[in-house]
């Protein structure tokens, strides 16, 4: 009985054990390369970051400079999209073989948010690290009560970027250092009519950070104590008059037909950059940050102005 | 008469055919000059070069990208002509108790799309500690719904005489699968290899959440990733790459294509 047993299903009960030998085995490899990275000699610090374009080729040579300046630890730095992508990366893989040993993220609540990470004034306490060296105003913007949750690695401000040539082009007067916004509403204005509609005056990315930046510029919060720096914060504050005097402007530039509108999403600040580079915006408001890009791609005098402010500001 | 119908007939083909193929035609072009050019919107320019492709291969990990593809995609079709092979064989040739509710089950995954899959997926493969890893990329697609249900329609084309006759003359399961089933549906086979390794060559949903490295990365995610990374400057190269990547599926459509279109009206002739 027996015998006929494995005489008809000896070969297939040998084909399933082969997949599942093939399964495991593949499975295998998986955990020893996790093993193997660990056991390689160097200590294997895995770094998230969200910086693209030629940020991220100088962040990937000064993470080369320091792999080959010593031999105990290897930096395995990586891209991991936008702040926002990275973040939700981060919080779905939390203790997993791929979370990151450090990670780059664009501010402290976001972080506070997930909670998981040992705020940087540990270290700094442990190796008596001089932040003298660092502006206070910058240190004060990644510090918790006192403690600095994260070093300070590529604080960007809010600036406003303009096309010099076009200016010029359509005789319209470049923009002050820190432009008033009857003063950019004006360029955008006259820079839409003068090119007869081949180009638009202004545009602002629907992206959270500037109408913060733009609500900041006017000594308003976005949300409550003290923009969740005192306690965590409990209730948003976006109907301001700050925030209404924010978008009543945007709707201004829209009612004069001087605005762009490059949507939501992944791909607007592509697109923003691209038409601010072909020549089809005049003026736009980015992070300090993208100067780089700027600087590589624009085949025009540019310009670089302080956030747009509306006669209000203090600092 | 019929000369000039004929000649009617295929000016419309042409032209349909030329839009179809439009957006890729523009794009072979497009990966062929200068970013400058593009981006300034000159497409009739004639600084014609290989040079994207040049700087794909040498400043993006785009042939990691493809190997990775490559590895994965074999992968999962080999686990799946083997695994489906077998539980097809099972649902045509063998009598068990609840056969028709368990084929019955297996149909019932092929309704439930793959994206309401994912979040039970994930969760899994995360525990097993197999984000970015190639257990991780291929494991989840090793049981298809559809190839058995595909195989099985062409198993059961196989003459009730040619399993009576392998009977009377001995031959046990595994050899009947492999001597004669398995020849008799060479075509859907084949269709069915192909269909799979393109499918899992154009995954993107899967590594793009379930990968974290360029090690790991394939070629749809890495071409987002490209996009991402250096956008505005380089969209020859990025073109360069698109095109790259399309190449193997290209190959791949040419050599099977009488195949697919046997293979898959099979599955639909006979019950």
């Amino acid at each position: 009985m027996s015998k006929t047993f494995w005489h008809r299903w000896g070969q297939l009960i040998a084909a399933t054990l082969a997949v599942l030998a093939v399964v495991s085995g593949i499975a295998f490899t998986t955990t020893a390369r996790n093993a193997a990275q660990a056991s390689s000699g160097r200590i294997v610090i895995s770094f998230w970051h969200s910086m693209n374009r030629p940020n991220g080729q100088l962040l990937d040579k000064i993470v080369d400079n320091f792999n080959q300046s010593q031999t105990k630890y290897k930096v395995v730095s990586q891209y991991e999209g936008s702040y926002g992508l990275a973040e939700s990366k981060y919080i779905n893989t939390l203790h997993t073989n791929v979370t990151p040993t450090i990670m780059q993220q664009s501010d402290i609540p976001t972080m506070t948010a997930v909670g998981d990470y040992v705020p940087i004034q540990q270290f700094v306490d442990a190796d008596h690290y001089d932040l003298n060296q660092f502006y206070p105003g910058i240190l004060s913007g990644f510090k918790l009560k006192g403690k600095l949750q994260s070093m300070p690695f590529n604080a960007s401000s809010s600036v406003m970027y303009y096309n010099k040539d076009l200016f010029k082009k359509y005789g319209v007067k470049p923009l002050s250092k820190s432009p008033s916004y009857s003063e950019i509403r004006a360029a955008a204005k006259a820079l839409t009519e003068k090119s007869k509609g081949a180009m638009k005056g202004a545009t602002l990315q629907i992206y959270p950070w500037l109408p913060e930046q733009l609500a900041a510029n006017q000594n308003a919060v976005v949300v409550n104590k003290d923009n969740g720096r005192t306690a965590a914060a409990t209730s948003a504050e976006l109907n301001t008059p700050a925030m209404q005097r924010t978008f009543a402007r945007v709707q201004n530039m829209i009612k004069d037909g001087s605005f762009q509108n490059y949507g939501t999403g992944s791909s607007a600040s592509v697109n923003q950059m691209a038409g601010f580079l072909a020549g089809k915006i005049g003026i736009f408001m980015q992070s300090s940050a993208a100067a780089g890009t700027i600087a590589k791609g624009a085949k025009f005098k540019w310009g670089e102005t302080f956030t747009g402010s509306c006669g209000r500001r203090t600092g | 008469m019929t000369q000039l119908k004929h000649a009617n007939h295929y000016f419309w083909l042409i032209l349909v055919a030329l839009l179809m193929s439009a957006p890729i035609l523009i794009g072979i072009w497009a990966s062929l000059l200068p970013t400058a050019d593009i981006a300034a919107g000159h497409l009739t320019s004639t600084n014609i070069s290989l040079a994207n492709y040049v700087a794909a291969i040498q400043t993006t990990p785009v042939l990691r990208y493809m190997a990775n593809s490559f590895i994965i995609a074999i992968l999962i079709t080999a686990g799946q002509l083997v695994l489906c092979t077998l539980a097809a064989y099972a649902f045509a040739f063998l009598d068990f108790r609840f056969k028709k509710q368990i084929f019955a089950l297996f149909l019932i995954t092929m309704m439930l799309p793959f994206e309401a899959q994912i979040i039970p997926n994930f969760q899994t493969v995360r525990t097993l500690g197999w984000l970015d890893s190639y257990a991780g990329l291929t494991i989840p697609f090793f049981a298809s719904a559809f190839g058995v249900f595909m195989l099985r329609q062409a198993f059961l084309q196989v003459p009730n005489e040619l399993h009576e006759y392998s009977q009377l003359i001995g031959l046990n399961h595994l050899q009947f699968l492999f001597r004669i089933v398995l020849p008799y549906s060479r075509s859907t086979i084949v269709t069915f290899v192909l269909y799979m390794f393109l499918t899992h060559w154009n995954d993107y949903l899967w590594p793009l959440i379930t990968t974290f490295t360029d090690q790991y990365r394939t070629t749809q995610v890495g071409l987002k990733q490209l996009q991402a990374q250096d956008t505005f400057s380089n969209w020859g190269v990025i073109m360069a790459t698109a095109i790259l990547i399309l190449l193997p599926t290209l190959i791949v459509l040419i050599i099977g294509q009488c195949y697919f279109r046997k293979g898959l009206n099979t599955g639909g002739l006979k019950a």
